[in-house]
């Protein structure tokens, strides 16, 4: 595997990707698992109902009628949340350490020693990223399609394809800013600040417009929104927004390339 | 070629803070050229310029006949390089890093940089991390060596190497030198310089100070001799007006003097001839007081 950047980039995940895979995959099994009880439970409708709704709305529920279909409960926990953050921490670590993480090291002047370029490190740094983010993707979308019948879901096989490569998507995005952010100065601390404080920022505009109206015209700039309001889980594919996500992705990875291209190597 | 590196002008600012300055360095072909100072004279700064890992801030590089900034990718492929401040892949082992960067490099190195391995006395299967200083630093020469590269750029190579260790990676640089190839060695170590370099720099406070050959600092190094006679000196010296005698020093009721010569000793030992010597001790020519008449030269204070 040792034979690339891409390949090294997969190499150093190798061991971390099986317990990626295992948390993506007991997550997903415990989600759906939990269904048959939510919706036997009216005490729990209860409750749920008597939480404020920007606290529902953050865990991408604000609509308690939505939340008690079997693709608003999976979508809130799973697209909305929890599932989505995984992927993207997942992502920001790629990402930041393709070049900021190897500066830090101080293992890139080795690096650099051989003929490689620097544009090569940051794009099949991407690429490797893109594919680990896809084998999380995919672990959700095995469970989610194994499991469906069993719980009743009756989540259709284009709903959870479509909601799979948005989350994917939406991480790779956040992946390439961290990416981008490293490109650009070679420190990991900023890279992770920044990327990290995107992250939050984008959630909670989501989350919060949804009961604030003022917030409406924030909340286009958040990923968050862009992955979220066509309900994929309900909906099926939203192209629009799906292109847009990888349109901004590809942007960030080119700005990592001229970042770094243009910039002294960090020690 | 006759330069495998040649700088002009070539200047390098932190910020505000000096790397170095109008640096005009050329390196021949088929050369060892030493590069000495002090830590922190901008000695790194160098290195990693012409390997466009930094950028100047004005003048010009070029390493093998080419640019170093729009050519990096060519250079790069017939360079072997070792960085000054080491870090590595903890994760991998010996063998993962030298066929990663054999792979990386397009061709088979796995068998020279065994050989180099086993010259270094290193045991590539193990983990980077299980390494000592001393076998990371040797694993960064396997992959700097391993692919005979036409040019090496060894910043402070020897670093926690120990001495039967330091003795044949001087032998290595001898066969590079034999084969033709070239080396830039940056050292703060004066011996190390004197044994394997045909010529140095003097970098000091980011300026170059001076570049001389070897064999010329040799020529021109101090040599410390000691004569203890059989009856005393009187009243003269007989070394005072002989030729190349820098200082001397009677000592001992007169029974002893010292004399510091540069240059040939010829005219001493004659000069002493007429007196009965019981014994004559002679202190190598140091290329540190040779080195210590340029330092004395320039200010201290940056």
């Amino acid at each position: 595997m040792l034979r690339s950047v891409f390949g090294k980039t997969i190499w150093e995940r190798r061991i971390g990707l099986v317990w990626w895979v295992l948390g993506i995959a007991a997550l997903a099994m415990l989600t759906v698992a939990f269904w048959p009880t939510l919706r036997d439970q009216p005490d729990l409708t209860e409750f749920l109902e008597s939480l404020p709704p920007g606290l529902l709305a953050l865990f991408g529920g604000a609509d308690i009628d939505v939340l008690f279909t079997p693709a608003g409960f999976v979508s809130s926990r799973l697209y909305a949340s929890i599932g989505p953050i995984m992927l993207i921490v997942f992502a920001i670590s790629i990402g930041t350490r393709v070049v900021a993480g190897e500066e830090d090291r101080g293992t890139m002047d080795l690096l650099l020693a051989q003929p490689v370029t620097r544009t090569r490190i940051v794009i099949e740094g991407a690429a490797a990223m893109v594919v680990l983010v896809a084998v999380l993707a995919a672990t959700l979308l095995a469970v989610l399609l194994a499991t469906n019948p069993a719980f009743d879901l009756e989540l259709t096989v284009t709903a959870v394809l479509a909601a799979n490569v948005g989350v994917m998507l939406l991480a790779v995005l956040h992946g390439a800013l961290a990416l981008a952010v490293g490109g650009l100065t070679g420190n990991r601390a900023v890279t992770l600040g920044v990327a990290t404080a995107v992250v939050v920022f984008g959630w909670f505009i989501n989350g919060l417009a949804e009961v604030v109206d003022q917030l409406k015209p924030a909340q286009r700039v958040s990923p968050f929104h862009w992955f979220l309001q066509g309900s994929p889980l309900t909906n099926g594919f939203d192209w629009p927004a799906n292109v847009l996500m990888a349109l901004v992705a590809t942007g960030l990875v080119a700005i990592a390339v001229w970042g770094f291209n243009r910039r002294d190597v960090a020690t | 070629m006759d330069a495998v590196i040649r700088t002009t002008g070539l200047t390098k600012y932190y910020g505000e803070t000096r790397g170095v300055e109008s640096l005009d360095l050329e390196v021949r072909s088929g050369e060892v050229f030493g590069f000495i100072g002090p830590n922190g004279a901008g000695k790194t700064t160098t290195l990693r310029l012409l390997l466009d890992l930094i950028r100047p801030t004005r003048g010009r590089i070029e390493v093998l006949g080419q640019d170093a900034r729009t050519a990096s990718l060519a250079i790069r492929r017939r360079v072997g390089y070792l960085p000054g401040e080491l870090a590595m892949f903890a994760t991998m082992t010996g063998y993962d890093l030298v066929r990663f960067f054999g792979a990386l490099r397009g061709r088979d190195t796995a068998r020279a940089a065994g050989n180099v391995a086993e010259r270094l006395d290193l045991d590539l299967s193990r983990r980077i991390k299980d390494y000592s200083s001393g076998n990371r630093q040797k694993l960064a020469l396997v992959q700097a060596f391993m692919h005979d590269p036409e040019l090496l750029i060894l910043d402070e190579p020897t670093n926690a190497l120990d001495p039967l260790i330091q003795q044949e990676f001087y032998r290595m640089l001898d066969e590079v030198r034999d084969d033709g190839h070239s080396v830039f060695i940056s050292s703060h170590v004066l011996p190390e310089v004197e044994r394997v370099a045909d010529r140095v720099g003097i970098i000091r406070h980011g300026t170059l100070v001076a570049v001389e050959s070897i064999a010329d600092l040799k020529a021109r190094a101090l040599r410390r001799i000691e004569f203890r006679f059989a009856a005393p000196l009187t009243d003269v010296n007989p070394f005072t007006q002989v030729p190349g005698v820098k200082s001397t020093a009677i000592l001992d009721d007169g029974l002893v003097a010292q004399v510091v010569v540069e240059g040939p000793v010829d005219a001493v030992l004659k000069a002493a001839a007429g007196r009965e010597v019981v014994s004559l001790v002679s202190h190598d020519g140091d290329l540190e007081e040779a080195f210590l008449s340029y330092y004395q030269a320039v200010p201290d204070a940056p």
